[in-house]
């Protein structure tokens, strides 16, 4: 009955639920306010730290067509929105002559889909990419082998799935890099070949073939002869246009380098995906500092919540005051009771703000995962809680002095006996 | 117990602005385990005299003393915690606490007192509710229970303490003849049974024949008219020995 509190907080707890609605309403309030602001640091914590992990592995530095970098790096590492553009093939070619300051290049090709996702066009040396020098590659075959001619592909693992394809179907590809850009089907057919292990990166969901398989495709649609077969097509294909590098430079002082390079050239663009990346957490920033703002707004709203609910209870309560103040209680046990009803009432609300708050962070993540394809971690942040523990204590505290005054003046006779 | 009024005067100030003296009282004495019937019609004062002996109205003058300790000049929180341990009220509306069972209603003073250890709450509380004759109705609330339940659960709680003083302020107004006959018997078997001092105040002349001494409060003031020769008043206090 009363064995797990203190007599006063027992009585304040039996009294909260007294009026459940009373109590509820505003403890939701607060739970809101709390909830509100979890959810935007979690999310914003979750969203940072899955575009960092889907970026990993993809080296130092990315170069692409001249244009906006933050797009080329969100395109080319996270595979959202459209490509900047093509540029010569010519620039990938001295990337790879470059050996003094180029340890790896990767060259990507954009430009068509197969049911949303993404083909890229690349080669072996994707199988290269790791996300530190002494870690296995990254990109894992799980069933089958990797491409090693025109035509065949290998599956990201969500692709695979999302796509119900297996190895040995065959499949067309549409022109665009996403559904609904460009209906018509290229008229070569793939082979798939391989199926990668899950990377947990948001190249899961993409398609790899031949950089020269792409160039062929639309080489040969846009052949009016349309007599050759496509194999001859590919092999024959001049080297044309790609629309990213990834490039792990030999060192620091080199990345540097490379990046003066091109900032210099007209051919093309390189960007730090680190420092694009920034940008972008800035701009994520301050989109957290609005709604957490709105968070405090909504916790002051919480606070006017628990006084008026406090405050209009206690003219229904005074008798009740008046009671346990003729059955020998002090005007300070009264007057902390009442306070520890509001304590209590925050304190059940900024819990449930926890739960919704982590709750809801969780739903969203699961949102933007599905329709980004970054995997978004929800994680515990501890550094909020003192400060989601002081504030919605100390607004509850704030807003039940007054009633607790209140009840502490309540005149016994007056109220027993008039 | 022993109680002593000297000199005790209250007055109200009245809407119109008028002071109204309620209650005169030059002395009175009560000693130890004495049962008392206060009468007097309503407006008497008699309630006005319980609320000041509870500690819950100050005098306009006067002191009233509690084993020669003066009520008054108590701080309030020291008058309050003598009230939690010593005194036992059974207010005339009864006054439970709806939101609480009829356990928790009788195990309050428990609480403000704090003397008792909490592990014997329960069993505490139990014993009251069954020396009522409403163990099986530990866990009703108020709004469930008949008017003369909760008037009993409302002694339960005004005695668990053990008080030496039971204030009873009209305990059985709403009450028939046979349910009030049966909650007095209790009362004042209870408070013999403890040595508890009991006042009681009632205007129902058929609680006369149930106690030897018998006090009227009338305009204000207070004569003894306990049924037996030599009866005088108030003033000089009577000397009794414990009833």
């Amino acid at each position: 009955m009363t064995s797990f509190l203190p007599f006063n907080l027992w009585l304040a707890w039996r009294n909260l639920w007294s009026r459940p609605l009373h109590t509820l309403i505003p403890a939701l309030v607060i739970g809101l306010s709390v909830a509100l602001s979890i959810a935007v640091a979690a999310l914003g914590d979750g969203v940072r730290q899955g575009i960092i992990a889907a970026s990993d592995p993809f080296g130092v530095l990315v170069i692409g067509a001249k244009g906006s970098s933050q797009q080329l790096v969100l395109n080319t590492l996270l595979l959202q929105g459209l490509p900047v553009g093509n540029f010569p093939f010519s620039v990938y070619e001295s990337l790879q002559a470059n050996t003094d300051k180029v340890a790896l290049a990767v060259p990507l090709a954009f430009g068509d889909n197969l049911g949303g996702a993404r083909i890229i066009g690349t080669d072996a040396t994707l199988l290269e990419l790791r996300t530190a020098q002494n870690q296995p590659p990254y990109f894992q075959i799980a069933s089958g082998r990797y491409f090693q001619a025109h035509f065949e592909a290998v599956l990201g693992a969500s692709a695979a799935r999302a796509l119900g394809l297996s190895i040995g179907d065959r499949f067309q590809a549409a022109h665009g890099v996403e559904l609904g850009l460009e209906e018509d089907l290229h008229d070569e057919a793939y082979t798939v070949v391989g199926i990668f292990a899950p990377s947990q990166s948001v190249y899961d969901t993409a398609v790899f073939v031949s950089y020269q398989s792409i160039w062929a495709a639309h080489e040969a649609e846009e052949d009016e002869r349309g007599a050759q077969s496509l194999i001859i097509a590919a092999e024959d294909a001049d080297p044309q246009q790609l629309t990213a590098v990834l490039v792990r430079p030999t060192g620091f002082a080199q990345a540097n380098q490379l990046w003066q390079e091109f900032y210099s050239g007209t051919e093309a663009q390189a960007a730090f995906p680190g420092q694009e990346l920034g940008g972008l957490f800035d701009l994520l920033g301050q989109a957290e500092r609005v709604l957490t703002a709105v968070g405090w707004l909504v916790l002051g709203i919480a606070a006017l919540t628990v006084f008026l609910s406090m405050y209009s209870a206690m003219a229904a309560r005074e008798q009740a005051i008046a009671i346990m103040r003729g059955l020998g209680s002090s005007q300070p046990t009264i007057f902390i009771m009442i306070l520890a009803e509001t304590l209590m009432l925050t304190l059940l609300g900024a819990l449930l703000g926890r739960v919704l708050g982590y709750a809801t962070a969780g739903a969203l993540a699961g949102l933007i995962s599905d329709q980004s394809a970054i995997a978004i971690p929800i994680r515990f942040l501890p550094a909020l809680e003192p400060l989601l523990w002081i504030l919605p204590l100390g607004v509850g505290l704030a807003a039940g002095l007054i009633p607790a005054a209140m009840a502490y003046r309540v005149s016994v006779s007056e109220k027993l006996f008039t | 117990m022993h109680i002593q009024i000297s000199g005790l005067q209250h007055t109200f100030t009245t809407p119109s602005g008028e002071a109204h003296r309620v209650l005169d009282i030059a002395a009175w004495t009560l000693e130890s385990g004495e049962q008392v019937l206060l009468r007097g019609v309503s407006g008497s004062g008699k309630t006005t005299l319980l609320n000041i002996m509870a500690g819950l109205l100050k005098p306009t003058q006067g002191t009233i003393t509690f084993d020669k300790r003066d009520l008054y000049a108590l701080a309030e929180p020291l008058r309050d915690r003598l009230r939690a341990r010593a005194i036992g009220y059974v207010f005339q509306q009864h006054y439970l606490l709806a939101h609480l069972t009829a356990l928790e209603n009788v195990i309050l003073p428990l609480g403000f007192d704090g003397r008792a250890p909490k592990s014997d709450w329960r069993k505490l509380g139990m014993s009251m509710l069954d020396a009522v004759g409403l163990a099986d109705f530990a866990r009703y609330r108020p709004a469930k229970m008949s008017t003369g339940q909760r008037l009993r659960v409302a002694v339960a709680r005004a005695l668990v303490n053990s008080p030496a003083l039971l204030l009873a302020d009209e305990p059985t107004a709403a009450l028939d003849a046979e349910s009030s006959a049966h909650v007095l018997n209790l009362i004042q078997s209870l408070c013999s049974a403890s040595g508890a001092t009991l006042i009681l105040s009632s205007h129902d002349p058929a609680l006369e024949s149930r106690f030897t001494r018998m006090l009227t409060l009338q305009a204000g003031r207070l004569s003894d008219t306990s049924p037996r020769p030599g009866t005088q008043s108030v003033m000089p206090a009577p000397e009794r020995s414990q009833a």
